[in-house]
């Protein structure tokens, strides 16, 4: 008998910890399979959570966790590209690799994590695509040339996947949070923050069901017609 | 007279794989023929066209073949291989030509993997 509600199944990207240990948990608890993969192992358990150590910057391995989303899954449905990595600093003192650093996970990793998702959800008929952008790219914020380039790439990849993967009825979609209370911004002096949040319409932190809320709505059945847009949060545009 | 001699235990690897590799694309080929109106289906035959005048896909029905073939292999050699090329859409130097080329293509991958993987 065919199951009438086949499992939906997602892959999340940087599920350690952070907005991304958040997102695994929160779409857990929605009665999602959740498929989370980090450089590092996990402490999280959950019957309907695998954990794969993965450098979301290395094709070989992307392929390899995807095959095996592949085999143990047989589908997959949603992917959240949240993995990243920041760093701040001026242009004139940035090393090359830092700012290649940055964009091996930042955009290279969206990019191979969303085509291999892609192929996947390409099977099952399609599937939602969510990529992980910033504030800072149209704030142009200084001291963040590389993480924002990388930021930037990312918006620019997502509409143009948007276009080529629409005929499979993936949608793919960008979320831009502000500055959030995690590792990312452990290292950002005070006074430099508060700069930051003054040029937000709504001048506070956010948090991590802020974001929620926008991916969301990008994976509601509703919002099969959105696609190749970016929500910023805070009031910044 | 000509002396028959036992093929070497690599060639012999190499036949089986070459098959292996044939049978992965032309199973491929059966998941894409079934979206296919019947007068665009493809034949399985290593001189088939996937691309040019000769082929009647279009580039959404080429990277929908192509993904399947990705997945065939996996599911038939256990191996997950990507076959995203530079040169795809070229008409003189893609690797997904025809099937020949593209089996070819397949082999010398699998061939430059490392031994450990």
């Amino acid at each position: 008998m065919n199951d009438p509600q086949p499992r939906k199944v997602m892959l999340i990207s940087g599920a350690r910890k952070g907005i991304g240990r958040f997102l695994t948990e929160h779409y857990l608890a929605q009665g999602w399979h959740v498929v989370g993969c980090s450089r590092g192992p996990t402490d999280l358990q959950h019957d309907h959570y695998r954990h794969a150590q993965t450098d979301v910057a290395n094709e070989d391995d992307v392929v390899k966790t995807f095959g095996e989303v592949r085999k143990v899954e047989g589908r997959l449905d949603a992917l959240l590209n949240n993995a990243g990595v920041a760093s701040m600093n001026h242009f004139l003192l940035t090393p090359a690799r830092t700012a290649e650093a940055i964009m091996r996970t930042n955009y290279l990793g969206t990019f191979l994590l969303s085509r291999e998702g892609a192929k996947l959800m390409r099977g099952n008929g399609g599937g939602r695509i969510v990529n992980f952008s910033s504030i800072g790219v149209p704030l142009k914020l200084e001291g963040e040339a590389a993480y924002n380039a990388s930021k930037a790439a990312i918006g620019e990849l997502s509409q143009i996947l948007a276009r080529e993967l629409a005929p499979f009825s993936i949608t793919v979609n960008v979320v831009g949070p502000t500055p959030i209370a995690t590792d990312l911004i452990r290292n950002v002096p005070k006074a430099s923050m508060e700069r930051l949040l003054k040029r937000q319409a709504i001048a506070r932190l956010g948090t991590f069901a802020d974001v929620v809320n926008v991916t969301d709505f990008y994976l509601r059945p509703e919002s099969c017609f959105i696609t190749g847009q970016t929500i910023y949060l805070g009031g910044v545009s | 007279m000509t002396v028959r001699t036992d093929p070497k235990p690599d060639d012999a690897l190499g036949l089986k794989m070459s098959n292996q590799i044939e049978a992965a694309i032309y199973s491929a080929i059966d998941q894409v023929n079934q979206h296919l109106p019947m007068e665009m289906a493809l034949a399985k035959s290593p001189n088939q066209a996937l691309m040019g005048s000769g082929s009647k896909l279009d580039s959404i029905a080429l990277v929908n073949l192509i993904v399947a073939v990705e997945q065939s292999l996996q599911d038939s050699l256990g191996l997950p291989v990507s076959l995203a090329d530079e040169r795809a859409f070229s008409l003189t130097h893609s690797p997904f030509r025809d099937v020949q080329s593209l089996a070819q293509y397949i082999q010398v991958l699998i061939n430059e993997r490392p031994a450990t993987t």
